[in-house]
């Protein structure tokens, strides 16, 4: 914690706190990072934006191929009116988990900044920026 | 005499063509992985089989290469066909919706138990199932298995089955095996399984999934579904997730040929060694081979394995004479110095010009990736997968920086460097005094007037 805090006094201190030092959280946003799987090398980071379809069909945002278990439309993960990011099973044939907890069918949960999504053999961690 | 020749060569290459054919492996299977300390060697057991399920010949060497966390890569060092001995559990429904199938079932398991008397070593066990499981023969002589098949008789007054029990008592037999032995569970069944509700069952399908991989069980399936594929989502997860190939049979008489592809698949099965990469240790690491067929690559279902520590590495890291070390007591603080020597070298030097990227709404693959099996990147402790710079904005169009091994920021006078090092993210004051700082996910600074947010992945 204390080469956090000089790192901050190493800045603040030598020009006024920038306006843009208050910021409206209000504006969220989120990213997917691949951590394992067949298709998407591990490390790449995704921008979810306001709502992100993923699964092995053509019109998914976020695609997953040389995965048999990953449905057309698989999941998807979207941002509603409290800012905050939800995935929502969409009733694949194999069932997505969460932070190791398997999702039911339809079932809509709220994620977090850390949580680990395993969809097929593909593993993704959830960050954003709240 | 030139049309003479013609020919021969025409029928030369078409066979030559058709070789290649037959070397394609659409379909790679995943059945173990055995990780050596000493050797540092990895020995995964494959099965190469074509779209339709029947085994494909044995690719050459040189086409297999071993992923290890979608990582590092390495080239294959040898091949050879598995001599494992082979313990088979098989368990089949005996329920009356599997009366059209019995005089099929009779025969296919007859032929599994011929390929298992080309293994030596092998045992195997028949458990049946129909309200409750019920062990017909124990674990061991194929001889006594072969006789009690031709007492096989449906149960006709079996109110429900219970395949989820059955695939416990199945479990219970293979689990304490020893190493070195194939452990298989073959299932024959329609996938109805009347134990509990469907979400109910999804959990302790996966639960049963998760002590069979632990123990290195493999579940071959054999699907009898005439009518209805509904209920052998649970079982074809199952199998998938443990390795095994899914084979499904809408006619009786499919049973007999696909568990004869089953035991081509048991009796050509391969062990392909490959390297460690030198950078795994001490973790729990995800394996996946590929196979290179041409311009397209196959990748089998990954596996997660230990990576053991090096006994030198041990030495270094407790600091302490282990009686067992030898050599490494005198060497070993001498070996620490000129690794952490290697290490700076590693992380300061590995940088390149310094550059800024972009990254709004589209997958920015990491530099390490890129450069994937091109270069060797030291893991110690935890892993760096990604990080990136999200430069706040007030309106909300914040816009994200990945670092992919360097990026600056602010003003030219004023400039800071982020960086990525073999454990972690360093911050850099680039107004000559040196200074440098960790930083961790979710640190916030402003430079040049601008308010940024430091957000990243790491694993270990």
């Amino acid at each position: 914690m204390n080469h956090l805090a000089k790192t901050i006094k190493t800045f603040d201190t030598t020009e006024a706190p920038p306006a843009s030092a208050v910021i409206d959280f209000r504006h969220n946003i989120a990213w997917i990072v691949a951590l394992a799987g067949p298709s998407i090398p591990s490390g790449t980071v995704i921008s979810v934006g306001k709502e992100m379809l993923i699964g092995s069909g053509e019109e998914c945002t976020l695609r997953i191929q040389n995965d048999s278990t990953v449905s057309r439309r698989h999941a998807s993960v979207f941002r509603l009116k409290d800012n905050l990011y939800y995935v929502k099973d969409l009733k694949a044939t194999n069932p997505i988990r969460l932070n190791n907890r398997t999702l039911d069918p339809g079932e809509l949960h709220k994620l977090i900044d850390g949580d680990e999504l395993s969809l097929g053999y593909s593993v993704f961690c959830f960050k954003d920026l709240v | 005499m030139q049309m003479h020749l013609f020919f021969p060569i025409i029928i030369l290459l078409i066979s030559l063509l058709s070789v290649n054919q037959a070397e394609a492996c659409p379909r790679l299977h995943l059945q173990g992985v055995l990780v050596s300390a000493d050797n540092r060697e990895v020995t995964t057991r494959l099965s190469c089989l074509r779209e339709d399920g029947s085994l494909a010949p044995a690719p050459p060497v040189s086409s297999y290469t071993l992923l290890v966390d979608s990582l590092a890569e390495t080239q294959a060092m040898r091949t050879s066909t598995s001599k494992e001995p082979v313990d088979l559990v098989a368990i089949v429904q005996v329920s009356p919706a599997m009366e059209p199938a019995l005089s099929d079932l009779k025969p296919a398991l007859h032929r599994i138990a011929e390929t298992l008397t080309e293994i030596p070593g092998s045992a195997v066990s028949l458990v049946t199932y129909a309200d409750e499981p019920k062990r017909v023969v124990d674990l061991g002589d194929i001889a006594t298995f072969v006789q009690a098949l031709d007492s096989l008789t449906i149960i006709t007054d079996a109110p429900e089955s219970h395949l989820l029990r059955a695939i416990e008592h199945g479990y219970n037999l293979l689990k304490n095996r020893p190493l070195g032995r194939r452990k298989v569970l073959l299932v024959i069944s329609d996938g109805v399984n009347a134990d509990m509700s469907p979400t109910l069952a999804r959990r302790d399908f996966r639960e049963v999934e998760d002590r069979m991989r632990d123990a290195g069980i493999i579940v071959a399936s054999v699907a009898y579904a005439p009518y209805d594929l509904g209920y052998l989502r649970y079982l074809e997860a199952l199998t998938k997730a443990t390795g095994g190939h899914w084979r499904l049979a809408v006619r009786p008489m499919q049973i007999e040929s696909e568990c004869k592809a089953l035991s081509q698949e048991l009796k050509h099965q391969q062990l392909v060694t490959f390297a460690l990469p030198p950078e795994f240790t001490a973790e729990r690491v995800q394996f996946q081979v590929t196979h290179q067929r041409g311009e397209k690559t196959s990748y089998s279902q990954p596996m997660h394995g230990n990576v053991p520590v090096r006994p030198g590495k041990l030495a270094l890291a407790r600091m302490a004479p282990e009686p067992s070390l030898g050599r490494w007591q005198t060497w070993g603080p001498f070996a620490g110095i000129f690794l952490s020597i290697g290490l700076f070298g590693l992380t300061h030097i590995r940088r390149p010009s310094r550059g800024r990227t972009t990254l709004s709404s589209e997958a920015v693959p990491n530099a390490l990736n890129q450069a994937r099996g091109k270069t060797a990147t030291l893991h110690l402790g935890r892993r760096v997968l990604a990080g990136w710079v999200v430069k706040l904005d007030p309106t909300g169009a914040h816009e994200t920086l990945v670092v992919s091994e360097i990026i600056t920021l602010g003003p030219a006078q004023k400039q800071l460097q982020i960086a990525k090092c073999s454990d972690g993210f360093e911050m850099s004051v680039l107004d000559g005094s040196g200074e440098r700082y960790r930083i961790e996910d979710g640190y916030r600074f402003h430079v040049g007037g601008e308010s940024f947010k430091f957000k990243c992945v790491q694993r270990g």
